[in-house]
């Protein structure tokens, strides 16, 4: 044991040599916990009016959904690949050391929920929003913090039992998803059933989603359970949930030690993966994913001559990707997102008057997307074109290749926005018109957001929707579409006359013609970035 | 012809290429080896216009970034990159339709052949081998028929059949008058066709010699090679 407790007293330190020596990464820690501290302070000198705050009850269901979602997709992706606590390092040099496999998964395991803990910090930045909306004390922010970092860990213990037991055999694999699928859909059938019980209104649905059958389910609802049972300031309960967790920790353990004490070969795979994606991402260039099997189906480029060889090649990969070229699973999922989101506002503001008429709902929804399109952008095919050197070595005009090379990028949200902002207006009443503009505005946005990142290649030699650049990158290019958007609102006030849905199409139209007239500004001003960037080597 | 005058590099402060000039004649094989970190992947991705540098790089007298240069000359990067969702074959076809390359699916074909992935054209990138990996790099540098061609590490990773044609390819590329610049640290991948040694150490090239040049003298590469980098030779 003595080895791993030098390992990780040495790792701890030399972290902190690290820090030290690198004034810059210091100072950005130093800045991070300054802000957290100032919000803090800003709240519990400045405390919400009873008025202003929101039903503790939709916490427990934000909450509850939070965990679902950070659990149930990890269980699933293991079923695949495995999971892993281990880094490359402790593969090549401890795995094949004479220490005993046991003290190196406890080694492994206390390294993970350590760094789950840490990865989760960046949750207190929501603390501001939550103690203001829901009259939660900072403790009890950490409380959520904490109870999120043990579900994760929980989630991946299991992961690595479930994979060990499932790993070549497809008759288990598929047991242990139903098994999943139905604890979820018991979950929803139980929330569904109470929600009916308690009159089938706005308020029954926070009714159901707070309720206490649901602390009953394992790992998310007893963690769930735990939290807010210390919140609440029930210490039997917390003890209660608590043991049931460390009770399902130490089972995993023990049914993943009687399995199967070589475990190495579980997390061989998904390890190397993960180096392999953390290594790239270190050398800012393109990961190969191993992800699932790929339909090769219809072979061959077929079209393309030169510069936009490069376009046509971004079409067969589409095509590959999914089989309706530019609509993928993200389509969807973002599509399921907007409906739950369009839902939620409609039905919690029900019966009141100041509730959204369709057609601003219809902009608040779009308001959503265009953040998620910014996130999305970065994993572009023009993004991902710049990890490889044939962008750069191509012997064809730079400003040709840069066109060509991030057509799809702006053509993907294109695909997107139809679908979206077709479905969508249909589902809240929204008039056609207002529909009409949110998809223009969408496309727009996308072709922003394709401006902002070739900008950013040329600025900062990278993407910017990278590490700590991506708020400052984010400031900007809010700031570059700061005058469409001011000019939006002008003419929106300026024509009050016009029925609602045309106001808000002619009130956007500023905004589209300016996105379109920065972008192509921007992509100008950049037009021989290929021939002076750097590849991201 | 690969002209190199003044090459630097620097990254902040550290200076990865300090200088560096030379030529690599037509018809001539050229090897830039040197230890660990002695910024050979540099000067090469500098050389192939990934980086930006300080000095000039000329292909046939046009400077490295230019369209003509770039129709002229093939690299090999020491990190294969093939595009996940593209077939081998797809790779090759897009190479050939960015490149223009007339008559490219016998090329195609036969450089295929040569590197025994003829059998695996409907392949996706990223249900390569490392080998096979660099085996398409290889095939998609040499497509378009370069007069130069600038290999990083290419032997690395490939299977004993790839590494012979490998070296039979740029004895040939030689024989038909192209530059050939290879960079390595396994001299004994380059022993029996190097022409020309271009010795680096610490960004610096520490010596210049030729193969008539070191025969003349009673040494072989490998005692050059460690007599200029354990500081025991001369220098350029």
């Amino acid at each position: 044991m003595s080895a791993l407790v030098f390992l990780v007293r040495k790792q701890g330190k030399n972290f902190f040599r690290d820090l030290l020596r690198h004034p810059g990464k210091l100072t950005a820690y130093l800045v991070t916990a300054g802000l957290f501290a100032a919000m803090l302070v800003g709240v519990q000198t400045d405390p919400p009016k009873a008025s202003e705050l929101s039903d503790f009850r939709m916490l427990h269901g934000f909450f509850l959904a939070w965990l679902l979602f950070l659990s149930i997709p990890t269980l699933l992706v293991s079923l695949k690949s495995g999971t892993t606590m281990f880094r490359m390092p402790d593969v090549n040099l401890l795995f094949v050391s004479p220490v005993s496999p046991k003290k190196i998964l406890a080694y492994g395991l206390t390294k993970q929920m350590a760094s789950t803990l840490l990865s989760f910090l960046f949750l207190l930045f929501w603390s501001g929003m939550l103690m203001d909306h829901f009259r939660i004390t900072a403790l009890g922010v950490v409380l959520l913090v904490v109870a999120s970092a043990v579900t994760v860990f929980l989630v991946q213990v299991l992961s690595l039992l479930v994979y060990s037991f499932s790993n070549g055999n497809p008759k288990r694999k598929n047991a242990v998803r139903a098994a999943l699928y139905a604890f979820l859909g018991a979950m929803v059938l139980t929330a569904l059933f109470l929600f009916r019980k308690n009159g089938g209104e706005a308020e029954a649905v926070w009714a159901a989603v707070s309720s206490p059958y649901l602390e009953y389910f394992p790992i998310v609802g007893w963690a769930k359970g735990a939290a807010f049972a210390l919140i609440g300031g029930d210490l039997r309960a917390a003890l209660l949930y608590g043991a049931l967790l460390l009770a399902a920790f130490l089972l995993c353990l023990a049914a993943f030690e009687k399995s199967n004490t070589d475990y190495y070969e579980d997390v061989l795979s998904n390890t190397e993966t993960q180096f392999e994606l953390r290594r790239a991402a270190k050398e800012n260039r393109a990961a190969m994913h191993p992800g699932g099997k790929v339909k090769t189906g219809k072979t061959g480029i077929g079209r393309g001559w030169g510069a936009n060889a490069f376009f046509y090649k971004h079409l067969c990969e589409a095509r590959r990707r999914s089989r309706l070229v530019f609509l993928g699973v993200s389509t969807f999922v973002t599509l399921a997102a907007d409906l739950a989101l369009a839902f939620v506002i409609r039905f919690s503001s029900r019966g009141d008057p100041d509730a959204p008429a369709p057609n601003v709902l219809l902009l608040i929804v779009f308001a959503a997307d265009v953040y998620i399109l910014f996130l999305r952008n970065a994993a572009g095919d023009w993004s991902r074109e710049l990890g490889k050197p044939y962008v750069y070595l191509v012997p064809e005009n730079p400003f040709r290749k840069l066109l060509w090379a991030s057509l799809t990028s702006v053509l993907q949200p294109a695909a997107d926005g139809a679908v979206l902002f077709a479905v969508l207006c249909a589902a809240v009443h929204a008039s056609p018109l207002a529909g009409l503009i949110c998809f223009l505005g969408y496309v727009t946005f996308g072709a922003l957001f394709t401006a902002g990142n070739i900008l950013a290649q040329r600025v900062m030699g990278g993407m910017g929707n990278r590490g700590l650049v991506a708020f400052l990158f984010m400031l900007l290019l809010a700031l570059v579409a700061a005058p469409g958007i001011g000019l939006g609102a002008a003419v929106f006030f300026a024509v009050p006359g016009l029925p609602e849905a045309a106001r808000i199409f002619v009130a956007g139209l500023p905004v589209v013609g300016w996105n379109l007239l920065a972008s192509l500004g921007i992509v100008f001003a950049c037009r021989n970035l290929l021939s002076t960037a750097e590849m991201g080597v | 012809m690969l002209e190199v005058s003044h090459l630097t590099k620097r990254y902040g402060k550290l200076t990865a290429n300090d200088d560096l000039t030379f030529r690599v004649e037509n018809g001539e094989i050229a090897v830039l080896c040197g230890p660990n970190g002695a910024g050979k992947s540099t000067a090469i991705k500098c050389i192939a216009g990934l980086l930006r540098f300080g000095g000039t790089v000329l292909f046939d007298g046009k400077p490295n970034k230019s369209t003509e240069a770039k129709r002229s000359f093939g690299y090999v990067p020491e990190i294969p990159a093939p595009m996940e969702n593209l077939t081998v074959g797809e790779h090759m076809e897009f190479i050939a339709r960015a490149y223009r390359v007339e008559g490219w699916r016998g090329k195609t074909d036969a450089l295929l052949e040569r590197m025994e992935l003829g059998d695996k054209r409907e392949k996706l990138g990223k249900e390569l081998s490392k080998g096979m990996q660099q085996k398409l790099s290889v095939c998609c540098a040499l497509l378009p028929g370069p007069r130069t061609v600038l290999l990083d590490e290419p032997f690395i990773g490939l299977d004993p059949h790839a590494i012979k044609e490998l070296k039979t390819m740029l004895t040939e590329l030689r024989a038909a008058g192209c530059s050939v610049l290879v960079s390595t640290h396994m001299l004994d991948s380059v022993r029996e066709f190097w022409d020309k040694a271009l010795i680096m150490m610490n960004g610096k090239i520490a010596a210049v010699r030729t193969r008539g040049e070191v025969l003349q003298s009673g040494e072989n590469l490998e005692q050059l090679f460690f007599a200029i980098t354990e500081g025991k030779g001369g220098t350029a």
